[in-house]
């Protein structure tokens, strides 16, 4: 994977844990730029046009949620959210507006590190014409045009619904998707209420697609906030 | 009015009001007398009519007919001819006479008349107006003490005596310690049930030491019945008189009136108090939990980044970095557990409650358990039919990674540790439990109280608080808590109540 221009963007008024996270990014062969507010970070974004955006929500001069909103108009890029908040709203707030993914401060650099990895690969599929009609993950194969999902050359049989869901999670690979946004989606904003059917399904489709369903490896929960469909599972 | 004549005696004002109707006929006889030649004697008799009239306005009935009398026995000698006294000598004089004692009658009637009805109007006017004074003193009042102090004064000047009952949230009376006179059994028998009952008053029987009648009128407002008001009276009077009811009744509903919003300001304002409380502990934990995890994202960030760097370092410096960031990851879960402690006592910390399997906060907790203790395996009993549970997964989640840690740190390497969830009859009943410790016996009771310890030496990290998190957490669930031993091992068993989850219709497989 060629990351070697990639440029990210560091949104954080503190300016230690800039210099680590910075550290981090050129250890992941990434060149880095800093801003200590959302007014200098919406410029540098809007002239350098960086791969990635990492940003601290707590900043001096306006909520790190405006920056996303603003930045969401016109750019796509992957925003990585550094929160101190431990409250779930912040960061339901901060991904619904159009964030990616969100770290917990304090956290270690080599979660830092896997996570600025998986977006970055994320944004070279994108760029690199899509992700493609065939999708793999662990033992399971889905062929998004014929509409079919393999397990271990076994064909598995999900409902429509059970197969949106499952196309949602597909489509965006190593994002936490709010339980909001996966209701919009699968169910329609009219159903927004009855959230425990997205709850119900996910079961579901663990139950069908992984391997140890009380652990999942790949539909993991990210617990008070959302889903999270990772492609490639860290840890055991 | 003046003060002079209220001091007069009754008969010295009637003298004088005779005299007065002599007077003013002689005047009119001495003033008309000169006139004599130039007025017919028709006009000279309306003189007399008009003093005679004047008379009947002024003083009564009595001079009005002294003055009748006097007025015709004047016209006759001076002013009819010949000068000579002829009463009732002719039948014109009778009918002049006539007349004018009907005047003189007709009028008297219609002033005393007319004055009743000024006094009762006055009257009416005064009792009007201290009740309005009552109201505005009660409307105005900041506590029980000034709104009895203005159901006082009315009563005072009712010659009655009052005192003022509160009833408390517990519907018990409590006697105003600015009362009158402390209440005797009859008194406090009279008002319970005028409280009690529905009835406009009670009279209390027997009557009380002095035998005064005592009438409790019920204070009743719009929500409830607020409490009662004794009213006895005064002045060795035994018995309240009949027009005094009703208006004592009007006092009482203003009273009522003036208790009900005396109630409600003070709940808006514990209400507004205990808000702003809360918001002052919300916005110190709040900027305490920023203000201590930046630096601490700081430490344990530059450390890891020196641990990272294990081959540009010397091998001692790598490790001390990394001892740097532990220690420092440590204190951020003693300063997280500390500040989620404080948040569950505080009485509003809300719970985000959703419906969802269980087995997912189980999945869940499981990855951020065994990611910390990658050697540890937990085996997972889950009974396959459970329902879906009302929960706040972020706090439950915390629960299972505190059992489970602990279960990690006081079991021998290779232990067996397992967690088994089912339901039984209205609870879904978790257990975590592990094999070869158990809790120190005597004090598993006390194994939930803040910072205690199940292991005395402090070789274990860790300060006590685990486990009084989890408690505070499943209870505010409506939960159950508690350890116990078994053969060879340690549990930990917590209960969430299952209530009835909404409905779920999967689609037909296809």
């Amino acid at each position: 994977m060629n990351t070697q221009s990639s440029l990210a963007l560091v949104v954080e008024d503190e300016p230690q844990i800039r210099r680590f996270v910075c550290s981090a990014l050129r250890d992941e062969s990434c060149r880095a730029s800093e801003a200590g507010s959302v007014a200098q970070g919406l410029d540098l974004a809007a002239r350098e046009r960086p791969d990635l955006v990492v940003l601290d929500l707590g900043l001096p001069d306006r909520d790190g949620v405006d920056f996303i909103r603003e930045l969401r108009v016109w750019s796509g890029v992957p925003v990585l959210v550094l929160s101190a908040r431990t409250d779930e709203s912040d960061k339901i707030a901060a991904l619904d507006a159009g964030a990616d993914d969100y770290l917990t401060k304090p956290f270690g650099i080599g979660e830092l590190r896997a996570r600025v990895r998986a977006m970055l690969r994320r944004s070279q599929l994108q760029s690199d014409s899509g992700a493609g009609a065939l999708h793999a993950f662990g033992d399971v194969t889905v062929d998004l045009v014929r509409r079919t999902v393999r397990r271990a050359g076994a064909e598995v049989h999900l409902t429509p619904l059970e197969y949106n869901l499952l196309v949602q999670l597909l489509i965006n690979p190593d994002r936490v998707l709010t339980h909001h946004h996966l209701m919009d989606k699968v169910w329609g904003p009219a159903n927004r209420e009855r959230d425990h059917y997205l709850r119900v399904y996910i079961g579901r489709l663990r139950q069908k697609l992984e391997a140890d369903p009380a652990r999942p490896r790949h539909i993991v929960t990210e617990t008070g906030v959302g889903y999270r469909f990772q492609l490639q599972p860290t840890g055991r | 009015m003046s003060f002079a004549v209220t001091l007069q005696s009754a008969s010295t004002r009637r003298v004088a009001s005779y005299a007065a109707a002599v007077v003013a006929c002689c005047l009119t006889a001495t003033g008309a007398f000169p006139l004599r030649d130039h007025l017919d004697l028709p006009d000279i008799v309306m003189l007399f009519l008009l003093a005679v009239f004047l008379v009947a306005t002024f003083f009564g009935r009595g001079p009005a007919v002294v003055a009748s009398f006097l007025s015709v026995a004047l016209f006759d000698y001076y002013f009819d001819t010949p000068h000579h006294f002829v009463f009732f000598g002719d039948a014109e004089h009778v009918l002049t006479f006539a007349i004018m004692l009907a005047v003189g009658l007709v009028t008297a009637q219609l002033v005393s008349r007319a004055a009743a009805k000024t006094d009762d109007a006055w009257a009416r006017e005064r009792e009007t107006r201290q009740l309005y004074e009552a109201a505005r003193d009660m409307a105005g009042a900041h506590d029980v003490t000034q709104i009895l102090e203005a159901a006082q004064r009315y009563l005072g000047n009712r010659g009655l005596g009052g005192n003022l009952l509160v009833a408390g949230d517990d519907d018990r009376l409590a006697d105003h310690p600015g009362g009158h006179h402390v209440l005797s059994i009859a008194e406090s028998g009279c008002a319970g049930a005028a409280y009690r009952g529905g009835s406009e008053f009670v009279a209390a029987d027997p009557r009380d030491h002095a035998g005064a009648a005592i009438v409790c009128f019920p204070l009743r407002a719009p929500t409830r019945v607020r409490g009662v008001l004794a009213v006895t009276p005064l002045d060795g009077h035994t018995r309240l008189a009949d027009e005094q009811y009703e208006a004592v009744a009007a006092l009482a509903s203003l009273a009522a009136l003036a208790l009900e919003r005396l109630h409600y300001a003070e709940s808006a304002q514990r209400a507004e108090l205990m808000v702003a409380d809360e918001r002052l502990r919300t916005s110190v934990l709040t900027s305490l939990s920023h203000d201590l995890r930046t630096p601490l994202t700081t430490l344990v960030g530059l450390a890891d980044t020196l641990a990272e760097r294990r081959e540009t370092l010397p091998a001692d410096a790598a490790e001390t970095a990394g001892i740097i960031r532990d220690q420092a990851q440590a204190m951020h879960k003693l300063l997280s557990d500390l500040l989620d402690m404080a948040r569950l006592k505080s009485a509003s910390a809300p719970l985000r409650r959703d419906w969802q399997p269980f087995a997912d906060v189980v999945g869940s907790s499981l990855r951020l358990a065994e990611n910390v203790a990658p050697d540890r395996h937990v085996m997972i009993d889950l009974a396959p039919d459970l329902p879906l549970i009302f929960f706040d997964a972020v706090l439950i989640e915390r629960v299972l990674c505190n059992l489970l840690d602990n279960a990690f740190k006081y079991a021998r390497p290779g232990a067996r540790i397992s967690l088994a969830a089912r339901q039984s009859s209205a609870h879904l009943e978790v257990s975590i439990c592990n094999d070869g410790s158990e809790f120190p016996a005597g004090r598993i009771d006390s194994m939930f109280d803040l910072f205690v310890r199940g292991a005395n030496e402090s070789c274990i990290p860790g300060a006590g608080l685990g486990l009084a998190i989890c408690k505070a957490i499943v209870e505010a669930h409506g939960g159950s808590i508690r350890a116990e031993n078994r053969a060879g091992g340690a549990c930990v068993r917590f209960t969430l109540p299952c209530l009835t989850p909404p409905p779920v219709t999967i689609e037909d497989e296809p």
